[in-house]
């Protein structure tokens, strides 16, 4: 079963995506901050096959934990998805911009995007993968 | 006999000598009193010329008097009025005397004292602000001078130079008028207000997103179990007023930032026709529904104008989804013209049209198309679409306006976005 690794400090949106990806069929693994999720990721032994990472959490934000899983070895190889609800796409502009070069896959306004729909393009970067 | 006749030949000659100068006297004498009459007529004439300039001299005196006053009035007019002006107000001369000063430039400044200089002032200001160097531009350029967000000590200015002119003797700078404004307190309220927005935009999207997102997992996992039509109802209902909520408050947000000045537009080479196309698919299906024919005339030149392709793509979107929203029956007609270094986009609908007095409304704030001010069309809009559009299309370079409309005939909106080449 795959596994997909979810880091979000907040408890709804946290039960939500656990909830979608369950019901969808995959394996759950969580952390509710930043370091949190870098602490777990680099001592798994078999790393997840997508990241769902939330921008704004405590201790490490989503930039700085996305920087670290992309100069790991192992965990580069992992897909990203960036979690984002501070705007819509088109004001975050710079943000966007961020996370491309810093080199997340896909990046997800959470108010705009339907669970299923997070789901179906988790599926669609785990295929390519 | 000889003595006898020559004595009465000299009688006769000095009798006839006698009689003409009795005629002369008396010539003389009518000529005097004609003279003496002439002086009588003089004097009465000078007389009354002084009584006339006496009476005017009266008259002047008291016109001086009048204006004296009234200039006067008019001064301690002026000085009252700038005196209760919030804004602290210098006027200094040439030599960059202040020759008139308000209290509030002593509140402002905290620096009391009838000699107040500029270079005390200029000194208060440290490095933050050059007063002296901009006032002195000014009296020698006339340049204005309006900068913000000086700050100084705990509190931030706003700090205005202007020339005074004489604008009969070729604009010739007398003197420059120096306007001083404590924005603290507005400083504070804009602050409080990104504050909020900054909350708003976290923590009213994330418990909203988490309503949405439950909802739209019972909609598509648990559908079958939605056995009852009314709680699949419900569901449906529950689902839609979330995703308009998070609509609500995403263009809250993008007024907001709008505004504020906060949005930064690429500027891109793009194709309009193409834009547009990609909208008229996108929105098909609604219009579809409605039974609303939907078409884009032909336009055999390029559309190249330069503009944030995401923004200038909102644009159309709205304009295209409010025709087909506020339209029964007929369709949309999407035209596209070129004028004066502008590519001109018109949206024609058959729709319901608005009247003289609710056209002058539109493009303001939380106003919508329709007629009913009271009756809002919730379901349809915030409000906020045109407003949104009107400063999204300022932020680049273009404009937005309403072409022309009639009740019951319809509508043409219209926007302008700088041409490519």
């Amino acid at each position: 079963m795959k596994k997909i690794f979810i880091a979000d400090d907040d408890p709804a949106m946290m039960a939500l995506y656990s909830r979608a990806f369950k019901l969808s069929g995959y394996n759950i693994d969580t952390a509710v901050d930043g370091q949190e999720a870098l602490d777990k990721l680099l001592v798994l032994k078999s790393k997840p096959d997508l990241i769902l990472l939330d921008i704004m959490m405590p201790k490490l934000s989503g930039f700085e934990v996305l920087e670290s899983i992309k100069k790991d070895a192992d965990l580069k190889k992992v897909p990203v998805i960036v979690l984002t609800n501070l705007a819509s796409l088109k004001s975050a502009q710079s943000d966007l911009e961020k996370v491309r070069t810093l080199g997340a896959e896909d990046i997800v306004v959470k108010s705009d995007v339907d669970p299923k729909e997070l789901v179906r393009r988790a599926e669609n970067l785990i295929a390519q993968k | 006999m000889d003595e006898i006749q020559i004595i009465t030949r000299e009688f006769e000659e000095m009798k006839t000598a006698l009689h003409e100068a009795r005629a002369k006297l008396v010539e003389k004498n009518t000529e005097l009193t004609h003279n003496v009459e002439e002086l009588e007529k003089n004097k009465r004439a000078i007389t009354n010329l002084l009584e006339d300039l006496d009476a005017e001299k009266k008259q002047v005196e008291a016109k001086v008097i009048l204006r004296t006053r009234e200039l006067a009035e008019e001064r301690a007019q002026l000085v009252a009025s700038i005196n209760s002006l919030a804004l602290g107000f210098l006027l200094i001369d040439n030599n960059e005397r202040i020759i008139l000063k308000n209290p509030a430039v002593t509140r402002i400044f905290g620096l009391a004292g009838d000699n107040l200089s500029l270079e005390t002032l200029a000194g208060a200001l440290r490095d933050n602000f050059d007063l002296a160097s901009r006032c002195r531009e000014c009296l020698i350029t006339g340049k204005v001078t309006d900068q913000k967000d000086i700050l100084f000590g705990s509190k931030f200015l706003r700090i205005f130079i202007a020339p005074v002119m004489m604008l009969r003797d070729h604009n010739e700078i007398i003197g420059a008028v120096v306007l001083v404004e404590d924005i603290t307190e507005a400083k504070v309220v804009e602050r409080s207000r990104e504050e909020f927005f900054a909350v708003a935009s976290h923590e009213l999207r994330t418990p909203l997103t988490a309503i949405r997102g439950n909802m739209a997992l019972i909609k598509d996992f648990f559908a079958e179990k939605l056995k009852d039509p009314q709680v699949k109802e419900m569901i449906d209902d529950s689902y839609g007023a979330s995703v308009r909520l998070i609509g609500i408050v995403n263009d809250f947000l993008d007024a907001s930032r709008l505004e504020q000045g906060k949005v930064s537009f690429k500027t891109e080479k793009i194709d309009a026709m193409e834009l547009i196309k990609e909208v008229v698919r996108e929105v098909g299906a609604l219009a579809k529904s409605k039974n609303l024919t939907l078409e884009v005339k032909d336009f055999n030149e390029s559309a190249l104008v330069l503009a944030d392709r995401d923004r200038a793509k909102q644009i159309v979107y709205n304009l295209v989804s409010n025709a087909i929203n506020y339209t029964q029956k007929g369709g949309i007609v999407i035209e596209v013209k070129k004028e004066k270094g502008f590519l001109r986009v018109f949206v024609t609908d058959t729709g319901d049209g608005i009247s003289q007095q609710n056209q002058a409304l539109l493009f303001r704030k939380f106003q919508q198309a329709g007629e009913k001010m009271l009756a809002r069309d919730v379901t349809k809009s915030t409000g906020l679409g045109l407003y949104i559009s009107k400063l999204i299309l300022e932020g680049m370079g273009g404009k937005a306006w309403l072409e022309r409309s009639e009740l019951g005939k319809g509508s043409t909106f219209a926007f302008a976005l700088p041409l490519a080449s």
